[in-house]
């Protein structure tokens, strides 16, 4: 007995010893409430306690937040937490992370023992979740015909989709044999294939109205549903088995029927966001050939063809006078040409040898006459004068 | 709401995405624009004007017409 420690070591040392103890670390305690201080941090400090012994106990915000009921001093509950020790005080205390009413205490114990089994079975992992249908042609329900819940369902997805075929398998929600009804209805869906999706639910009640969806036989009938399951029981806050093994939990029925199916005049503004692009797009597709049109016809404008024309004609021009020279001077030579041979011609034309006083003669058959041994006297001559012709006899031939 | 209209929507999605593409001829975009007017037409014919049986399952499996306002 020589070991010394102070206050702070002795209180740090119990804190480790029952923060490392298995019991302590999570446990419900069942006790009923005294003492209740709602603190305006919004912490709670309260006792639990029995006929003969007490324990305080803190709730923090955050988890006194999700309570379902106010405490208030009297209160028969049961809370789950850890106790640990508050160093600065040296009280231990319970931190409590939930509490219920006393008397539900034992449902709680089943739920979190069903949804252990489950969960370890591996009913709640993410890869069992079966997808929704983008556009479900029937939804199925589960639920009470004569609820707000079924109204609600109906209510929205109408209003939603007008279109929507809609298939009420109608169940007890609560009571005796109402886990049978809704195990039944989801399995009735699930063999018969008469809807593309099954909403599953309830409007809010208490723990015990809502307790069906806490049962085995309803959390098998929705694991083993081949049609996708979406369950919506009670309100935002409630919790059931059938949430964690549906494929898609809704907090409300209302959220359920919101989740099933699109909303009509929300797909109409896709519709029309889609119509606007694709016209756009037409029309882009027109303006970009429009503008590569103009390209090519500045390309190929008149003023330019005018000034091809232009050069083109000019050279023509040049070409035609080119040749009208050349024509000329061909033309002169030729005429020069002729003239020369003309005068040569004319020098020695008979007739010209005529005119200088010469005559030609010719003999009876009008063959010139050379030679005047090819004639006799007497026979008829013609002589050819420059002017004019006579006829003659020949009277006498000189050799 | 049916398969239809789903694959129709895919449809139209696809066709915009294809009219977007750079190496589509002008005939070919209008040939693809008149195919989704014609798609958009049957979508919003079929959101506008479809009407949905509400039934509930009697206990023998038959259907009846479920009338909210009753209960």
């Amino acid at each position: 007995m020589n070991k010394r420690a102070t206050v702070s070591e002795i209180n740090a040392y119990i804190k480790t010893l029952m923060d490392y103890d298995m019991v302590l670390s999570d446990i419900w305690v069942a006790g009923e409430i005294s003492n209740f201080k709602h603190h305006w941090s919004g912490h709670m400090y309260l006792s639990l306690k029995d006929e003969n012994s007490s324990l305080k106990a803190v709730m923090f915000k955050c988890a006194n937040e999700k309570l379902k009921f106010i405490p208030e001093n009297g209160m028969s509950v049961i809370a789950r937490g850890r106790i640990s020790v508050f160093p600065r005080d040296g009280q231990y205390q319970l931190y409590i992370e939930e509490m219920v009413l006393n008397g539900v205490g034992d449902l709680h114990v089943a739920f979190e023992k069903l949804k252990e089994k489950l969960q370890k079975e591996g009913l709640f992992e993410e890869s069992r979740k079966k997808k929704l249908p983008l556009f479900p042609e029937t939804v199925g329900i589960v639920t009470s015909a004569t609820g707000a819940a079924v109204r609600d369902i109906i209510n929205i997805l109408t209003r939603r989709y007008k279109g929507v075929n809609i298939l009420l398998y109608p169940a007890s929600v609560q009571g005796a044999g109402a886990e049978k009804e809704i195990a039944a209805g989801v399995e009735f869906f699930s063999r018969e294939k008469c809807a593309d999706v099954i909403i599953v639910g309830r409007g809010g009640g208490s723990i015990e109205d809502l307790w069906a969806f806490n049962e085995e036989i309803v959390a098998r009938a929705v694991a083993d549903c081949d049609v996708p399951v979406i369950s919506a029981v009670g309100h935002e806050t409630d919790f059931t088995i059938c949430d964690f093994v549906a494929d898609l939990r809704a907090p409300t029925p209302s959220a359920a029927a919101e989740l099933a199916v699109q909303d009509s005049k929300e797909l109409l503004r896709k519709l029309e966001f889609i119509e606007q692009k694709a016209k756009k797009i037409v029309s882009n597709k027109f303006k970009e050939l429009n503008e590569k049109i103009n390209y090519c016809q500045r390309l190929i404008s008149p003023s330019k063809i005018n000034m091809q024309l232009d050069k083109m004609s000019q050279m023509l021009d040049l070409s035609f006078n080119n040749l009208e020279r050349e024509l000329k001077a061909k033309t002169e030579k030729c005429e020069k040409e002729v003239s020369v041979a003309a005068a040569k011609l004319d020098a020695l034309s008979p007739l010209k040898i005529l005119s200088r006083g010469y005559s030609v003669v010719f003999d009876k058959d009008k063959k010139i006459l050379s030679d005047a041994e090819k004639i006799k006297c007497g026979d008829e001559i013609s002589v050819k004068l420059s002017k004019g012709e006579i006829s003659c006899e020949v009277i006498n031939i000189n050799n | 709401m049916s398969k239809d209209f789903e694959k129709s929507m895919a449809e139209l999605e696809k066709i915009v995405s294809e009219m977007e593409g750079e190496n589509i001829s002008l005939d070919q975009s209008i040939d693809k624009f008149e195919k989704g007017m014609l798609l958009i037409k049957e979508c919003k014919n079929a959101l506008e004007n479809a009407r949905g049986r509400i039934e509930k399952i009697l206990e023998n499996g038959d259907r009846t017409v479920f009338d909210d306002e009753q209960n």
